[in-house]
């Protein structure tokens, strides 16, 4: 046999031999944690570690989530503001969709509870406290991004 | 500092439960000990910790996954189990290649460390690359050799070792075998015991 033949049956050995081990070890939970244990882990630290880290980064997410969406809703709000005088209703529709982004149900309940909203505080939407004063009222129920 | 994320991307990783990240995370490690044993028993030059620093692959992959630093795709890549391990795969790389890494092996190995990194890195042919292409061969062989040598007299670990020289997956073993599935990899985790030992007894051979 040729050496390089031989070196790329060697090479070939070795993967297929890393591919079974991975398929050994990790066909079921138990030998999984047995592996991690002979490599000195504890699973239970494993899981605990990487499930704080995970919910400080989803955290992270969410508040850049959130900035995200003040930012474009508070350019919606800002760019309609010229109809509150106008057209209140339709100035109504435009703060609706801006709270409820893409989601046409909530942007129907937003549009409900703004009917309550005073034109005078509609007006005041260009500052951003606020625009944020009232995403807080009337999303506050909704919760949906408590965590 | 990284974005939001896409919002496709942010819906998935906010739907996937911690019943879920708890299974992902441990096998994520467990690849990740299985990709650095890969890489070390190419040489002992790669002296790769395997404990704590699995961990902290694992923590960097996730990391680089919620900041967007790298970006996950669920249409094209539907398993972030899978997507997760092709982080690990590219920070391994980058470790070996690090002057960080190099610094905490023994100064006698920290030039053959670096060769090997850039023989991964870049494979392209050059005389030194050809050298080093060399040296890993010897490498594997003198691997093969030993793995042999610990499993020999065992007959089960043999035949197993040798199915998996033809290109027999375990389910197949099995069958050839006529022996349950769980069996080969008991034997195949046997084996895989043995070549880490192996490895270490070369290792401080190396370091002598």
């Amino acid at each position: 046999m040729s050496d390089a033949k031989r070196e790329d049956q060697d090479r070939e050995l070795m993967e297929r031999l890393h591919r079974s081990l991975y398929e050994a070890w990790s066909e079921s939970d138990a030998s999984t944690d047995e592996l991690l244990v002979e490599a000195g882990l504890d699973p239970a630290d494993i899981v605990r570690d990487g499930l704080e880290i995970i919910a400080r980064l989803r955290r992270q997410q969410e508040m850049k989530e959130l900035r995200g969406r003040f930012e474009r809703m508070r350019n919606d709000v800002i760019q309609a503001l010229r109809l509150v005088r106008v057209d209140p209703g339709k100035f109504r529709d435009v703060v609706a969709s801006a709270l409820a982004g893409a989601d046409d149900q909530v942007a129907q309940v937003y549009h409900h509870k703004l009917q309550s909203v005073d034109p005078e505080d509609l007006a005041s939407l260009s500052e951003d406290e606020a625009i944020l004063t009232l995403f807080e009222r009337l999303s506050a129920e909704e919760d949906r991004y408590g965590g | 500092m990284s974005g939001a994320l896409p919002r496709q991307t942010y819906e998935k990783l906010r739907a996937v439960s911690d019943a879920e990240w708890k299974v992902i995370l441990l096998r994520l490690t467990a690849y990740a000990i299985g990709q650095v044993r890969r890489r070390r028993w190419r040489t002992p030059a790669t002296a790769l910790p395997e404990g704590k620093e699995a961990v902290d692959l694992v923590h960097q992959a996730i990391t680089l996954l919620w900041t967007g630093d790298r970006r996950w795709d669920p249409g094209k890549c539907p398993d972030l189990c899978h997507f997760l391990q092709s982080i690990i795969d590219s920070l391994i790389s980058h470790l070996l290649e690090s002057a960080d890494h190099r610094a905490r092996l023994p100064r006698s190995q920290q030039e053959a460390a670096h060769q090997v990194a850039q023989v991964i890195a870049s494979p392209a042919a050059s005389p030194e690359v050809e050298v080093l292409q060399r040296e890993e061969q010897r490498e594997h062989r003198e691997m093969i050799v030993a793995i042999r040598t610990a499993i020999a007299g065992d007959d089960l670990l043999e035949l197993v070792f040798l199915a998996i020289e033809e290109g027999k997956k375990p389910a197949e073993i099995a069958e050839d075998l006529g022996i349950e599935r769980g069996d080969v990899y008991n034997a195949v985790r046997t084996i895989g015991r043995r070549a880490n030992a192996v490895w270490r007894e070369r290792n401080k051979e190396h370091e002598r």
